[in-house]
């Protein structure tokens, strides 16, 4: 510390003689933001809310050129998708939450007629090639046709349910430490990737079987909220619990609940894949669909364009999401030598709206 | 290119007037304009190595960050309290998530760099318990080494600071046995107790405590704090002995410092930020100077710590983090033994000593805020109070026990004392302090598991007794085990800055100004150090 506090001024005062060099640089830039102002004027911009995994989708450059070539210049927040709807939506033209439920939500309180679904990815846990041999041990995941799925999602569940840690599996030399077995999600109450956990979670616990009435609700409610609250604080929206699996790695998230298309996104702008980190399919598992809820005309047409646009589908194969037609996700995964399974066959619908906001307010109530 | 570019703007933060003159030329922008780029973040203290980076962020982003700096409890009840800032940015936002009316104005979080807290210990001794090159070594360890009195270490406080409350809740984790996050019922007292049996030394800043231990290095054998501020004390020069980092193999609770968007006016400046802070330059720059860890997976980290750290889960409800901090101020800690002298000479009538009631009556209770009740008069603390002018009498003893109906009787009785001092007469300051430190360093002798310390609040220049000069002679002719009781000395009004600096340094203590900040707060911060 001692150190730092005398290079600091040396170093500055060594450098100061490039004053004149910088202040020429930031001329040059303030011409350039001129230029780009100029031809802005044709366009008009829009605001909107967009759950937190589609934010690099729009700062991607290709992306903004597409849109600005359709006459429109997006700016975009980051929300909890399930937050959405809660905000205040005054100056806003669209909101792009993760999940139907969290879109129906946000429809009914903006009374919007049509909505866009634009494209889709499954739930996946995003895991550690050392945890592997572990959890197919434990008969929790097998490997086909080069994909690791969890082939018993209830006794993984059931694993979380009784307080088993990870130290406490046969042997497991790889990763003997006292955390529980605990799938990592965001906040049940904000975001929409904990309420797919949820649903799928109440699927397997109701037998397999979509959860529909309150007595049912009431049987496995325990059971579920354990999932959530001995997590611990958990995050409100889907980019923080990964960026714990990829900023921390396996000590702070050995399971993490997340979208395919994070990891795929991830993987792909690495120089090269890192071998370390698996992807785990659920069976079965369920789509989270991307739905533009458009508040005013402009986020209605841009809902339209973003749906149907086969530019915009190809670049949103790009950043891992699946679209009607499969073949720009194959070529994507192609492109980037990423292994993902092109047809999913066991998916699931989640709980009805209603079902789902009944099980998320009674596991709220835990969390006072 | 890059570089001087680069050095140029860290010259035009230092060099402010005549850059100004330079730029008028070839920038239209009037003077007022600036101000638009100018956003007011409250800090943690942690960041003030992020200062010399401000110019570069500014450079790249157009965008001018003035740092506020604060505790991490004293910045979430800035929040809580409506305070007007643009970002906050601190070493985590874990307690400030917890409350409804502060995660309400968190707009938007972006975690920028990470660093564990850990444990660091002297090689000699990890060597001497076995953990060195160890992996496996736990939290339940390091309690049992503290526990049979093996090894003492230094924590800040964790009310005022996120090191020691890292550290707290990541060792009421450990010992709690427990996978998950922890409830209530799971804190192990008796266990966390005992481990703070052996901490030596206390502070209110994680740089602070730093300083402290290159101080006192030879009284105490380790020293909870950041993995990156370790790494630095082992790269500077004041260690007689290099510290062994310990990452506890049941878990650890890293600092992940976010940075958070509080008006919502600000948006696009704290996107752009977020995109600066979290690309390859910064964290480049970032992990290279103060050793924290990138959160750019694209940039490649020196520092060589486990790939495997467990990361403890933090508790989900408010009310378990206080019952922890909480638990620690009244049971856990060792106890303290605090004598405020106080000068009630004649410069003080008026505002000066209602100001100096208000602060000790808001450590009584009175203040009900966060920092407030994690400041209060603790239980088995011993309290004194010494108030003086050109004489004084005995300090008067208030003995807190554990039992809050006799402690709140006698909370009473020290507010009805503090409510009637009266302002008169001369100014004894040394001869008054003198006598405090007698009396608290023959009460450590017989009592030495507490922590000890001296207040001394003046406003003025020394006119009678023993002078400062007296008063080092006299320190320095005490026995060495009766040295070291540190004095916190409060400036107000027309204090002699020279003098009191002096009496802190002699003691390790620390200066406060209440020229610069409110005398309520710096009691509130003066706690954490008792």
């Amino acid at each position: 510390m001692e150190i730092k506090r005398i290079i600091g001024p040396a170093v500055s005062i060594i450098l100061a003689i490039g004053i004149g060099v910088a202040v020429m640089v930031s001329h040059e830039r303030k011409a350039n933001d001129e230029a780009v102002k100029n031809t802005a004027a044709s366009v008009v911009t829009l605001k909107g809310m967009i759950g937190s995994e589609k934010e690099s989708l729009f700062a991607d450059a290709r992306v903004i050129e597409r849109l600005r070539t359709q006459g429109f210049r997006v700016e975009v927040e980051k929300v909890g998708s399930r937050e959405i709807a809660s905000r205040e939506l005054k100056g806003y033209d669209f909101g792009f939450p993760a999940g139907a439920p969290a879109a129906i939500a946000l429809q009914n309180k903006v009374k919007a007629k049509q909505v866009y679904p634009t494209f889709f990815t499954p739930m996946t846990i995003a895991s550690w090639r050392l945890l592997i041999p572990v959890l197919e041990k434990e008969g929790v995941v097998k490997k086909e046709a080069d994909t690791y799925y969890i082939v018993n999602m209830k006794r993984l569940l059931e694993m979380s349910a009784n307080g088993v840690r990870w130290q406490d599996l046969a042997g497991n030399t790889a990763y003997p430490t006292r955390k529980s077995i605990l799938v990592s999600s965001t906040d049940v109450r904000k975001s929409n990737s904990a309420a797919m956990y949820l649903a799928l979670a109440s699927y397997v616990v109701n037998d397999n079987n979509v959860m529909d009435d309150k007595a049912q609700v009431t049987q496995h409610l325990p059971f579920l909220t354990s999932l959530f609250l001995r997590q611990g604080l958990q995050e409100s929206s889907s980019a923080g619990p990964f960026e714990d699996y990829t900023t921390m790695g396996v000590g702070k998230a050995p399971l993490v609940m997340i979208y395919e298309s994070q990891f795929l996104e991830y993987q792909s702008k690495r120089a090269k894949p890192n071998m370390d980190m698996v992807l785990l399919y659920p069976q079965p598992t369920l789509y989270t669909k991307h739905i533009v809820v458009p508040f005013t005309e402009n986020g209605r047409k841009l809902g339209e364009l973003l749906a149907t646009d086969p530019e915009l589908q190809n670049l949103a194969a790009q950043y891992g999401y699946r679209t009607t037609s499969s073949d720009n996700f194959a070529t994507f995964l192609k492109e980037k030598h990423l292994q993902a399974p092109i047809t999913i066959v066991d998916v699931i619908d989640p709980p009805s709206y209603e079902m789902l906001e009944r099980m998320i307010q009674a596991i709220e109530l835990q969390f006072q | 290119m890059k570089n001087i570019m680069v050095g140029c703007v860290i010259a035009l933060g230092m060099l402010l007037a005549g850059c100004d003159n330079q730029e008028g030329g070839v920038s239209a922008s009037p003077p007022a304009a600036r101000a638009d780029n100018e956003l007011m973040v409250l800090a943690g203290s942690e960041l003030k190595d992020i200062a010399p980076l401000l110019p570069k962020i500014e450079a790249a982003t157009g965008i001018h960050l003035r740092l506020e700096y604060s505790g991490t409890l004293e910045a979430v009840e800035k929040l809580q309290s409506g305070e007007a800032v643009d970002m906050a940015w601190l070493a985590s936002n874990r307690y400030a998530m917890l409350i409804p009316e502060v995660k309400s104005r968190i707009l938007a979080s972006e975690r920028t760099m990470l660093t564990p807290v850990v444990l660091g210990i002297k090689e000699s001794k990890a060597r001497e318990l076995h953990w060195l090159n160890n992996p496996k070594v736990t939290w339940k360890n390091i309690a049992d080494a503290a526990e049979q009195g093996k090894f003492t270490f230094a924590m800040t406080s964790p009310a005022s600071s996120n090191t020691g409350f890292s550290g707290l809740l990541g060792l009421a984790a450990a010992l709690s046995g427990k996978g998950d996050a922890l409830e209530e019922q799971d804190i192990d007292a008796r266990r966390l107790g005992a481990f703070f049996k052996a901490q030596r030394l206390t502070a209110g800043s994680s740089g602070w405590l730093a300083d402290a231990y290159l101080k006192e290095q030879d009284k105490v054998d380790g020293i909870i704090n950041y993995a990156s501020t370790l790494l630095l004390m082992n790269q500077g020069v004041g260690l007689k002995e290099k510290l062994v980092l310990i990452y506890p193999q049941d878990g650890i609770v890293t600092a992940d410092y976010p940075i958070m968007l509080v008006n919502p006016a600000k948006r696009d400046a704290y996107n752009k930020v977020v995109a600066y802070l979290r690309g390859v330059e910064f964290q480049q720059q970032m992990a290279q100077s103060t050793l924290r860890r990138p959160v750019n997976p694209d940039v490649q980290v020196a520092d060589a710590a486990p790939n495997t750290l467990v990361e403890l889960s933090f508790p989900a409800k408010l009310a378990v983090v206080d019952a922890i901090l909480t638990a620690f101020d009244h049971h856990l800690r060792l106890p303290t033994d605090s004598t405020f002298v106080l000068d009630q000479s004649g410069s003080m009538a008026g505002g000066r000593i209602e100001t100096l009631k208000t602060a000790m009556i808001g450590l009584s209770g009175a203040d009900t805020t966060i920092s407030g009740r994690f400041s209060r008069f603790r239980n088995r603390e011993r309290i004194f109070l010494l108030p003086f002018s050109n004489e004084f009498g005995n300090a008067e003893r208030f003995d807190m026990g554990e039992d809050a109906r006799s402690n709140q009787a006698t909370l009473n009785t020290l507010v009805t004392r503090v409510n009637a001092l009266r302002a008169n007469g001369g100014t004894a300051i040394f001869a008054a302090t003198q006598q405090a430190y007698l009396d608290a360093a023959q009460r450590r002798r017989a009592d030495p598991a507490r922590f000890y310390s001296i207040v001394l609040l003046t406003d003025g220049q020394n006119h009678d007794g023993i002078n400062m000069g007296q008063f080092a002679a006299w320190y320095a002719a005490l026995p060495k085990e009766d040295q070291g009781i540190k004095i916190f000395p409060v400036l107000f009004g027309e204090a002699n800055p020279d003098e009191l600096r002096q009496l802190s340094e002699l003691t390790g203590g620390r200066t406060f100004d209440s020229r610069k900040s409110a005398l309520k707060s710096i009691f509130k911060e003066i706690r954490g150090y008792q």
